[in-house]
């Protein structure tokens, strides 16, 4: 129960946990759409190097990253294989005589490994440094245009940020329970899945009544403390822009540009650093 | 103003139909004083506590809390006047960490976010948890989160804190620690009314007054010493009589005179003379 630490918040004091989560979140979307523009190996190889910064700063070691992406590989061998047997066009790198395989199905292949390494890689740098709770908070603060449209941006951000705070309850609670169960000859972690089906049930069952009985104190105890989603109140933690935020958000956008004008005008630097880039 | 700070007058409520839960409830709580609900499981303590506090609405019979009658108008006012620590530590934690739970009932106040650290600081040192104040929950025995609770109810300088069976989830040393909370409580603000709901006859020791539920209605409503003398009275109910009082009950079958005591001390000290 206790290695879900994967991609989970890990306590630090670097200039990227001091961000404004606004600001990271930004960034975050910034950067995805950079990922999905036609930039080219080069592209991907200048946005990889900045990335390896951001991680060197924000202190995740690379073995916290490789196993997230280690977890794949059996996607990116499903990828691999579909590629080469859809993609019939380009240079035949070899001939086995029933079929062919060209080069750009690797191409193709590498281009969405390396995106989905990408992606990964900066949802991992948010979460790392990012407290779920800050998070939300920035998320909520994100979305306050949507309250046009009626959409309940206070009332999800209360859901995410209570469930986050029951999470650790109920993971102790499973324990609790399983055990219990075991004690009871219903083991979780023996024999096969037909055979663990009731023991999923046992453990499921006193689970889930035992969360609605907590939802039902919880929602007793907030409205008795004057708690009323729909009325005015005023916040503690208020999020707070530094000129490092505003230093960033620049950065961020400059990058972007960058990318924008590479992904437009690929010929001009092709011929400018006389490289084939879009390979 | 009146001298009574909530007045209950023939009450009914049922979850159910046909199941009354409380039947006929009228009462009485002084300002200032400190009442015990005694009652055994399933007797209604917790949904009369409910229904002072308009979590439940009552079918019939009227909720007066300081002067004003509990309705859904005055229910903002009247919930701002009461504070109420519930049985289940874990459940009413609402914040991330301490100092965010604290918060929590200021926020909905509408406290200016400036003066919340200042606020948060003062309560959490009268509960003895400031130097807990960026632990989690989970971080926290059950005793520290009830004292969390405390802060955050007294936070909101209510006039009525209702306990109800605060004490009950904890082991003896986070019971111990929040009995002697609700003494000091109890110094420290003294026009404070609290109510204490427990099942536990220890508890309701020093109880200005006492109401015993039984079965949803009151079994007895007096003074403390009156029934922790009639000790069949309450174990016909299945409830139990303080040890002091037990003692008591004792010595006096020996012809053994002893004067109002309510605590153990006090016997000691009156015996050993
Ligand atoms: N939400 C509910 N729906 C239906 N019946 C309920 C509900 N809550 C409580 N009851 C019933 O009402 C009765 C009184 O319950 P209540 O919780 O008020 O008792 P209590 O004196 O607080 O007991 P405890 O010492 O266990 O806390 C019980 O018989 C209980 O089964
Ligand atoms: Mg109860």
């Amino acid at each position: 129960m206790k290695n879900l630490s994967l991609g989970r918040y890990i306590p630090n004091d670097t200039f990227i946990h001091r961000l404004d989560p606004r600001t990271k979140i930004l960034a975050m979307i910034f950067l995805l759409v950079i990922v999905f523009m036609e930039i080219g190996f080069l592209g991907y190889f200048i946005l990889g190097i900045f990335l390896l910064i951001l991680l060197k700063v924000t202190k995740v070691s690379f073995r916290t990253l490789f196993r997230l992406i280690k977890n794949m590989w059996f996607m990116f061998l499903f990828l691999f294989i579909i590629n080469i047997l859809s993609f019939q066009r380009g240079n035949v790198l070899l001939d086995l005589e029933f079929f062919k395989i060209y080069d750009s199905g690797i191409y193709q292949t590498l281009y969405i490994i390396i995106r989905l390494v990408i992606m990964i890689t900066i949802t991992t740098i948010l979460t790392t440094s990012t407290k779920p709770l800050d998070m939300t908070y920035g998320l909520e603060y994100l979305m306050t245009p949507l309250k046009i449209i009626k959409f309940p941006t206070h009332e999800i951000a209360m859901i995410i940020s209570i469930a986050l705070r029951f999470i650790p309850t109920l993971l102790d609670e499973t324990e609790r329970i399983m055990k219990a169960q075991a004690s009871r000859g219903s083991i979780l972690s023996e024999g096969k899945l037909k055979d663990k089906i009731p023991a999923i049930i046992s453990l499921i069952i006193p689970l889930f009544f035992s969360a609605f009985k907590r939802s039902d104190e919880l929602a007793d105890a907030m409205e008795a403390r004057g708690y009323d989603p729909s009325a005015k109140r005023t916040r503690y933690r208020v999020l707070k822009f530094t000129s490092s935020d505003w230093l960033s958000l620049s950065l961020i956008v400059v990058i972007t540009a960058g990318f924008v004008y590479l992904s437009f005008n690929k010929e001009m630097i092709e011929s400018l650093l006389g490289i084939d880039l879009w390979r | 103003m009146s001298e009574m700070i909530i007045e209950i007058k023939d009450l009914f409520f049922s979850y159910e139909e046909n199941d009354e839960v409380l039947k006929n409830i009228s009462l009485c709580i002084k300002r200032g004083s400190y009442t015990a609900i005694l009652g055994h499981n399933g007797s209604g303590k917790s949904t009369l506590a409910k229904l002072i506090i308009g979590l439940l609405p009552s079918q019939s019979g009227e909720i007066i809390v300081d002067g004003l009658i509990l309705n859904e108008e005055n229910l903002r006012e009247i919930r701002s006047k009461i504070g109420v620590v519930f049985q289940n530590p874990d459940n009413q934690f609402i914040g991330a960490t301490v100092r965010d739970d604290i918060a929590f009932g200021l926020e909905n106040r509408c406290v200016p976010q400036i003066k919340m650290d200042d606020i948060i600081n003062e309560y959490a040192k009268k509960v003895g948890m400031e130097d807990y104040l960026d632990k989690e929950p989970t971080l926290l025995s059950g005793g520290q989160k009830q004292r969390v609770a405390i802060a955050g109810v007294l936070a909101m300088t209510p006039k009525i804190v209702i306990l109800d069976e605060a004490t009950s989830m904890l082991d003896p040393k986070g019971k111990k620690e929040i009995i002697e909370l609700t003494r000091k409580m109890r110094e420290l603000y003294p026009e404070l009314t609290v109510i204490s709901i427990t099942h536990d006859v220890e508890e309701a020791l020093g109880a200005d007054e006492i109401i015993v539920l039984n079965q949803g209605e009151i079994y007895y409503q007096g003074n403390s010493n009156d029934i922790f003398l009639q000790e069949e009275k309450l174990i016909a109910i299945d409830l139990d009589i303080p040890f002091v009082y037990k003692l008591r009950n004792e010595l006096a079958k020996h012809e053994i005179e002893v004067s109002n005591c309510n605590s153990e001390e006090m016997l000691v000290n009156e015996l050993c003379q």
